[in-house]
């Protein structure tokens, strides 16, 4: 009986080592962390938040991540990578065939973040930040990602009728985004960009892919329609 | 070699008092007994039969299902003292062939319901959902058996009487107890002579053969808070969120809302807050007394003469409901006797309560039941009416009175009222038509209760005193900018968190200042560790509420000016809440003050399942179930995004992400009492 509990403990001791060994061969989360396999890493911070943030993510973008033009416009497909994991992963919305098939609250979470953030990766808050927003803020927002802003903004559970604001706490998003742009399928009125995102830096397991597509309208690129897994 | 014991020894210790899952063997329904103090849980897993025996402790109902045969389904006795935690969404059903409940409450054994889960119970013959069994009804006073103690606080009960049975209370012939609401959703249908909530069928009411009446207690009816929905029902075959269908069916309940069964004495009944709507019929009170008896014999004075206490700031709609054309003249009170009884009993109306009376019979709202003295011969009256100054009342009648005008003792502030004739006075057929509309709102959705055509001739609308402004302000009332101790309450597994990064979970008090205006989120907290933090524990909702709590005077008025503007404001106990702008307005001088977010517009529950097998609740959620759990709904807060991992046998098969809003699940609503649960399904 004693012997089984000796080796209890030991076995219980290595554990512990064994953990002890791996912290302190971590890397100290303040040190940003670059791919080494390309220079092709996003870091924004806002400007902003500055007091708020405790450590930078990044957004670290492989593949065919160069702009392509559709017709003379030029799309930025490391931004709408960024944009599909935002939608897909962050505000649950996998599939929408047109942006009017997106649901009220997302569509308005999505785009009151967008008013204070270009970027939802970057928001790191170390504790509860409120933010507000007018209509036509959020409006805004909406017109410039999806070329509409035909929503209903105001019967969102954002929307708070009797200041006539929008009034959100902003959730701390903040991660590290690895992706793969696999292909980018342009035509001569949209672009079709293919992204894969990993778990990590090394790209070994797959996080998701989505597919969105960028539409041009009035000379300016919009997006349109996403599917995601 | 000492120390290494003293480790393992104080892991199992550590061990040891992990609360104990009494958990059935798969397969064959099993009877379980617990008849040690202590925790236990009933989860998923089927028995037959449950005996709680002799045990002080708590039993958490996790999606437990509990189906009898030839007795109750689960039976708390022995002088038993419980808690029910209900997690999930629990069945328990009595044996409608034999005498039984659904949890049966023997006497001198206390009952009590908390958690936010979901318990569907119903009753066998002659048994309550909750309460009682019944037994035959010449059996001696002294030999019949009594109904425990019940206290609800919080969760989501439907309660289905058996036949003859109340929905929570007592059975068949059996004396009642006290029954305690302080919160929680409520629905209590009583069955074939048996009130929603209260007692069974009492007697036959004057049938031959039947043995004296006369000992049927309802006890004590107190209601604190929750919202509380009581009728009156038969077979289970009548809808009552269809009120407008009472005026053309035939339930023949013979039953109050809440009080007293057919035949059966009426209970002294307390509302000091909640929201309550209660429906009685065929000479039945909606809250008060059963039908009584024709019988002089039959008739016990002490037994049948209602007290009906409503104050607070208690919501309350009454209705008793013409389902008879013969009843009509013989009708009950929506507040006060049923018919068959010598006297209206003893109704006070105070505080800041809300209510609407309306009797679709030739019985006054308010009062006692016009049909003829058992003892007397003459026309019933009330022993004392009171009606304060600040309470907001709606009365309609089909019969002459609004308030029963002839009670022996009736105080109504003259100067409030004008003229004493305010609360008895006709209208036009128009006026009538336009007021006899009662909008009952119950979370079974929205329900409209319409008088019959031509049967309402009178109503009165009576509304708190306005206050003068050179009045002297309450000597009693703090002028103090001060700060003052505030509980804050949360949902299961939650957590609030103010503007100020301050985290409260449930129970724990907050200094707020009167008057000033707080900003919080709702939070769910990891059930690992019952903790919310930034550091990988729990997960934050992205709507801004707001609350401010305010003294008693400020709050009458307040109160007052939102009743005038029910599409925004919802006046609820001790609360306020503003729809529009998301604040809750607090009373700080009431009773139990708190900040209450246990409603559906704070967070949403969500239950998981797998398409085309039995539901498998293993899941888990990324920082709020870090370990694959069973037992599920999870309360989460609104405008977060999850990602919810699902599992089967413990094993992970898939995963999403689903972003938190009202109703954004994907519309599986199999309980029709379940809408403010969102379900996932994968598929």
């Amino acid at each position: 009986m004693k012997n089984h509990m000796i080796k209890l403990l030991a076995f219980l001791t290595a554990v512990v080592f064994a953990a002890s060994a791996f912290s302190a061969c971590g890397v100290d989360p303040k040190v940003k962390q670059e791919d080494q396999a390309t220079s092709d890493y996003k870091v924004k911070i806002d400007s902003e938040d500055q007091e708020t943030e405790r450590e930078g993510f990044y957004a670290y973008g492989k593949g065919k991540t160069d702009p392509v033009k559709v017709g003379d416009v030029t799309v930025n497909v490391k931004d709408y990578a960024v944009r599909s994991y935002e939608l897909a992963f962050m505000m649950a919305q996998k599939k929408f065939d047109k942006p009017k098939d997106i649901p009220l609250e997302a569509a308005v979470q999505y785009a009151f973040i967008h008013v204070f953030f270009d970027d939802f990766y970057t928001i790191n808050n170390k504790t509860v930040q409120y933010r507000s927003a007018e209509e036509q803020q959020i409006r805004d927002v909406l017109k410039t990602q999806f070329g509409t802003d035909d929503f209903n903004v105001t019967s969102s559970m954002l929307y708070n009728a009797d200041k006539k604001i929008f009034e959100m706490w902003i959730p701390s998003y903040g991660t590290n985004i690895y992706y793969n742009i696999d292909a980018v399928n342009v035509s001569s009125d949209q672009a079709e960009i293919i992204t894969t995102f990993y778990n990590e830096l090394e790209r070994k397991t797959l996080f998701g892919r989505a597919t969105l597509t960028v539409k041009i309208q009035d000379g300016k690129p919009v997006i349109y329609s996403l599917k995601a897994e | 070699m000492k120390k290494i014991l003293c480790v393992l020894l104080a892991v199992f210790l550590l061990v040891s008092v992990i609360p104990l899952a009494a958990n059935a063997a798969e397969g064959d329904l099993k009877t379980l007994t617990i008849n040690e103090n202590g925790d236990y849980v009933l989860d998923e897993n089927d028995y037959n039969a449950v005996d709680i025996d002799g045990v002080t402790g708590k039993i958490t109902l996790a999606d437990a299902g509990v189906f009898s045969t030839g007795r109750s389904a689960i039976k708390v006795m022995n002088n038993s003292d419980v808690t029910f935690v209900l997690e999930g969404f629990s069945t328990v059903e009595g044996d409608s062939n034999a005498y039984s409940c659904g949890i049966e409450v023997e006497y001198g054994s206390k009952v009590t319901f908390e958690g936010q889960g979901t318990l569907n119970v119903t009753g066998g013959l002659w048994g309550a959902a909750i309460g009682s069994y019944g037994t035959d009804r010449n059996i001696p006073a002294e030999e019949r058996v009594k109904v425990g103690e019940i206290t609800i606080n919080s969760g989501y009960i439907n309660a289905f009487a058996g036949r003859r049975g109340s929905g929570i209370g007592s059975g068949y012939h059996v004396d009642a107890n006290t029954i305690t609401i302080n919160g929680g959703v409520i629905h209590a249908y009583g069955n074939e002579c048996g009130a929603g909530i209260g007692t069974g069928y009492g007697t036959s009411g004057g049938a031959s053969g039947v043995a004296a009446v006369g000992d049927y207690s309802a006890g004590r009816i107190v209601i604190n808070g929750g919202e509380v929905y009581a009728a009156t029902a038969w077979n289970q075959g009548f809808d009552y969120s269809d009120l407008a269908a009472l005026n053309a069916n035939d339930p023949g309940t013979f039953a109050a809302g809440i009080g007293g069964g057919y035949g059966s004495s009426a209970p002294d009944i307390e509302i000091n807050g909640g929201k309550v709507v209660a429906i009685g019929s065929c000479g039945g009170a909606g809250i008060g007394g059963g039908r009584g008896t024709s019988k002089t014999a039959q008739y016990n004075q002490d037994t049948y003469t209602v007290n009906v206490k409503i104050g607070g700031n208690a919501d309350v709609t009454a209705i008793t409901a013409n389902n008879r054309a013969k009843e009509l003249n013989s009708g009950g009170a929506a507040i006060g006797s049923g018919r068959g009884t010598h006297t209206g009993g003893t109704i006070e109306i105070t505080g800041n309560a809300k209510v609407t009376a309306i009797s679709a019979t030739q019985a006054p709202a308010i009062g006692a039941s016009k049909q003829i003295s058992p003892v007397d011969g003459a026309t019933p009256v009330a022993d004392r009416i009171v009606i304060g100054d600040n309470v907001d009342l709606f009365a309609a009648t089909a019969g002459d009175y609004a308030v029963d005008k002839d009670a022996a003792t009736l105080s109504i502030n003259d100067n409030y009222f004008g003229s004493s004739d305010r609360w008895f006075f006709n209208e036009d057929a128009v006026a009538i038509a336009d007021v006899a509309s009662v909008k009952v709102e119950s979370t079974k959705g929205d329900m409209t209760y319409a008088a019959p055509a031509g049967t309402v001739s009178v109503w009165a609308r009576i509304k708190a005193q306005e206050s003068k402004p050179d009045e002297p302000d309450t000597p009693d009332e703090p002028a103090d900018q001060g700060k003052v101790g505030l509980r804050i309450d949360v949902p299961l597994k939650m957590a609030v968190v103010f503007e100020d990064g301050t985290v409260y979970y449930g129970g724990e008090m907050k200094d707020v200042t009167v008057g000033k205006e707080y900003t919080f989120q709702m939070c769910a907290v990891n059930w690992d560790n019952g903790t919310f933090d930034d550091d990988g524990n729990g997960i934050r909702g992205t709507v801004v509420y707001r609350m401010e709590v305010v003294h008693q005077n400020e709050f009458n008025e307040l109160a007052k000016a939102a009743k005038e503007d029910p599409d925004r404001y919802t006046v609820k106990g001790i609360d306020i809440i503003d729809n529009v702008g998301k604040k809750i307005i607090i009373n700080i001088d009431a009773k139990d003050t708190h900040l209450e977010t246990d409603v559906n517009n704070f967070f949403m529950a969500y239950r998981f399942h797998f398409e085309g097998e039995d539901y498998n609740k293993q899941t888990g959620i990324k920082q709020v179930i870090n370990t694959p759990l069973e037992s599920l709904s999870v309360n989460l807060p609104l405008g977060s995004t999850i990602t919810c991992d699902a599992y089967h046998n413990y094993e992970k098969v898939n995963s999403a992400d689903i972003l938190i809003v009202n109703n954004s699940g994907e519309g599986i609503y199999e309980d029709e009492f379940l809408t403010s649960v969102n379900d996932y399904t994968w598929k």
